[in-house]
């Protein structure tokens, strides 16, 4: 790959219009992430149909930006609140929400900004740098070696979400079924069709993301409304932070941020690493980076009631997990994590399949994203610093308003698919089949994965019986597909066996 | 969870059966292989095998081994109720997109929502029902120039 090309996408993700959208995707996911049951992966979902009119980089970037926005908007509610607008928040709140209480919820909001775009930053970084060389290392892989490696990230992936590996495995397999749906594609044999010309391209991936991950969680949502129904103006969200009169309660002297530093270079290492590995989420990786500090601290007994380093460690460890998770994404076609899934999903719609040759095939858009990534840190810096009070006042608008808005944007979306109602009632179908994959906790994470990566399985797996259908026992003299064969036993049989809560999945 | 385990694994068991005996062999028509090492059928079938074997351990783990491990139901009663009427709103709203547009499905899945979810005043409801559904199609159709229905 030649500099000028690098060069030349990296200059692309700087034109005004570029910036602009980036610009609009972290205010639309720190509004969005800093809403209690809304979350990143919703927002990118729903999100996707407006980026039908853009040129795949600033597509991609405008996702993009609203992924880093959700991350840093989680953290708001979190501190101020005590609710996380995201699963990988929940640890924020332990030394977030306390630092509010004293009157310091300004303080804690900077710093978790602050935190956070350190975290993504440091993982953007370890992309760029990783990525190129992963997918080089990825191209030396044959059909046999993919589709172990696929095996692998699948059961490993499924093992790991939800509490039971079988009802993981079980999702995962469904979502593979799924994808089989549409003309093969070897021999362009209508399968499970049922007749619809509309069913002949598969099922809409859009459709199939806006329902699951969007219309289900916001039924739930609509549900617990429903149950409690005390609403009537205002849900009750009402501890806000206040100025303090104090200045050093409303901002992170220099001192206190270098005083966190080693900390949050501890917690990025932390995040860069679980986001990595696909299954892996930013909640364990939160955690993680929380449970370091505290052990690596002189004074552990202060973590859990108001301490900077806290915020700082929970927020920079499951930020990193934002860049690093795009690095089995884009150099292996494996997304690391639901977000990557379905950023995968609209780099697709986009014309861009991720995997090895996508830095021979679209080296100056993937470095055009490499450079937008690292333009939206500061956008979100910028944008989170200067607009704190309104996202703060954004918590507290009643979800009576918010969430039913949501559902229309849900068929507003899925229909602008494909301009026809069958992805409409697709997207419907999969709203009703998420809700009830939640309620029996079969994981819809596997599922949407299972479903994206299922035709690259198939294909992987016809070229492998191609070449070693008559002679199965070559297969022997491919160690690396033997490895990946041998990690996917391991991998069901250790979690099978036992499985550390923190890995349940955030519904 | 047990007995939610043991009415999900026995469907999906039950639904894995149909779809190997009845729906695979009707809608996936059989060829040979050839040269190309896989047939049409195979995925579909060897997912399916998959799925029935999955719920199957499920079913027999629950039924025979987990006894002990039974909590509240995870969907209550009020749940499949909820789900009820949320299937019913969201199948009308279908229709009334299909047939009129999103100018008549958009302020009934918002008002029905806004209800369900404890709002009562009628201009609250009213003016987000009208106002949401109109700011979605402006916005699709005049500023991104996608027709919404």
């Amino acid at each position: 790959m030649d500099m000028d090309m690098i060069l030349s996408g990296l200059a692309e993700a700087f034109t005004f219009y570029n910036m602009a959208m980036i610009s609009l995707g972290v205010f639309i996911g720190i509004a969005v992430g800093a809403i209690p049951g809304l979350n990143g992966p919703m927002a990118i979902a729903i999100a996707v149909p407006l980026t039908f009119f853009m040129g795949p980089l600033t597509a991609i970037a405008f996702l993009v930006g609203i992924n880093k926005g959700a991350n840093f908007g989680g953290a708001i509610s979190a501190c101020l609140i005590n609710i996380p607008g995201a699963a990988e928040a929940i640890s924020t709140t332990f030394d977030g929400y306390p630092l509010t209480r004293k009157g310091k919820g300004l303080k804690a909001l900077k710093m978790a900004l602050y935190s956070s775009v350190f975290g993504d930053f440091f993982s953007d970084v370890i992309l760029i740098l990783v990525a190129a060389p992963f997918a080089i290392l990825a191209l030396t892989m044959g059909s046999a070696e993919l589709f172990a490696l696929m095996l692998f990230a699948l059961t490993f992936i499924a093992a790991l979400v939800g509490r039971s590996v079988v009802k993981g495995l079980t999702a995962a397999v469904l979502g593979i079924f799924l994808s089989t749906v549409g003309l093969d594609t070897e021999a362009s044999t209508p399968r499970m069709t049922f007749g619809e010309i509309e069913l002949e391209d598969g099922v809409s991936l859009l459709a199939l993301v806006i329902g699951m991950l969007a219309l289900s969680e916001i039924l739930i949502q609509v549900e617990s409304g429903w149950r409690n129904r005390s609403a009537g103006g205002s849900d009750g969200q009402d501890a806000i932070y206040k100025k303090s009169p104090n200045p050093e309660d409303n901002r992170v002297s220099w001192a206190e941020f270098r005083e966190c530093f080693r900390t949050l270079l501890r917690s990025s290492i932390i995040g860069t690493v679980i986001g990595a590995i696909p299954g892996l989420g930013s909640t364990l990786a939160g955690f993680l980076g929380y449970g370091a500090a505290k052990r690596a601290s002189k004074t552990p007994e202060e973590f859990g009631h108001g301490k900077l380093e806290g915020v700082a460690a929970a927020e920079a460890a499951n930020s990193a997990t934002v860049g690093a998770n795009l690095i089995p994404t884009l150099a292996l076609g494996i997304p690391g994590n639901l977000s990557a899934a379905v950023l995968l999903g609209a780099f697709i719609i986009h014309g861009l399949t991720p995997g090895p040759m996508i830095f021979e095939q679209h080296g100056a858009t993937i470095y055009g994203l490499f450079g937008a990534m690292l333009v939206a840190n500061f956008i979100n810096l910028f944008i989170g610093y200067g607009g704190l009070r309104f996202f703060a006042w954004v918590i507290t608008l009643p979800r009576q308003f918010v969430y039913p808005v949501i559902v229309l944007m849900c068929f507003s979306g899925a229909y602008v698919t494909t301009q026809s109602m069958f992805a409409v009632v697709l997207m419907a179908a999969f709203g009703i089949l998420g809700y009830i994959m939640r309620k029996l906790d079969y994981s819809i994470v596997a599922f949407l994965i299972a479903f994206i990566l299922g035709p690259m399985t198939e294909d992987a797996l016809r070229q492998t019986m191609v070449l070693f259908g008559e002679n199965p026992v070559m297969l022997l003299e491919r160690p690396i597909a033997i490895l990946f064969f041998v990690l996917t036993i391991i991998s069901v049989w250790r979690f099978s066996k036992s499985k550390p809560l923190i890995f349940q999945e955030p519904s | 969870m047990r007995r939610a385990d043991i009415i999900s694994a026995a469907l999906l068991l039950a639904f894995g059966l149909l779809l190997i005996f009845v729906v695979i062999p009707i809608w996936v028509p059989g060829h040979d292989a050839g040269n190309y090492g896989l047939r049409a059928q195979d995925t579909p079938y060897l997912t399916m095998f998959l799925v029935t074997g999955f719920s199957a351990c499920l079913l027999v783990r629950r039924l025979f081994f987990d006894r002990g491990d039974d909590e509240k139901a995870p969907i209550p009663r009020q749940s499949w109720v909820f789900l009820l009427i949320a299937s019913a709103v969201l199948v009308i709203t279908l229709i009334l997109l299909e047939t009129i547009g999103i100018l008549a499905g958009g302020p009934f899945v918002i008002a029905v929502l806004m209800f369900m979810m404890g709002e009562r005043r009628p201009i609250a409801i009213a003016a987000t029902a009208v106002l949401a559904p109109l700011l979605v199609w402006a916005f699709f159709w005049k500023l991104l120039q996608f027709p919404l229905p």
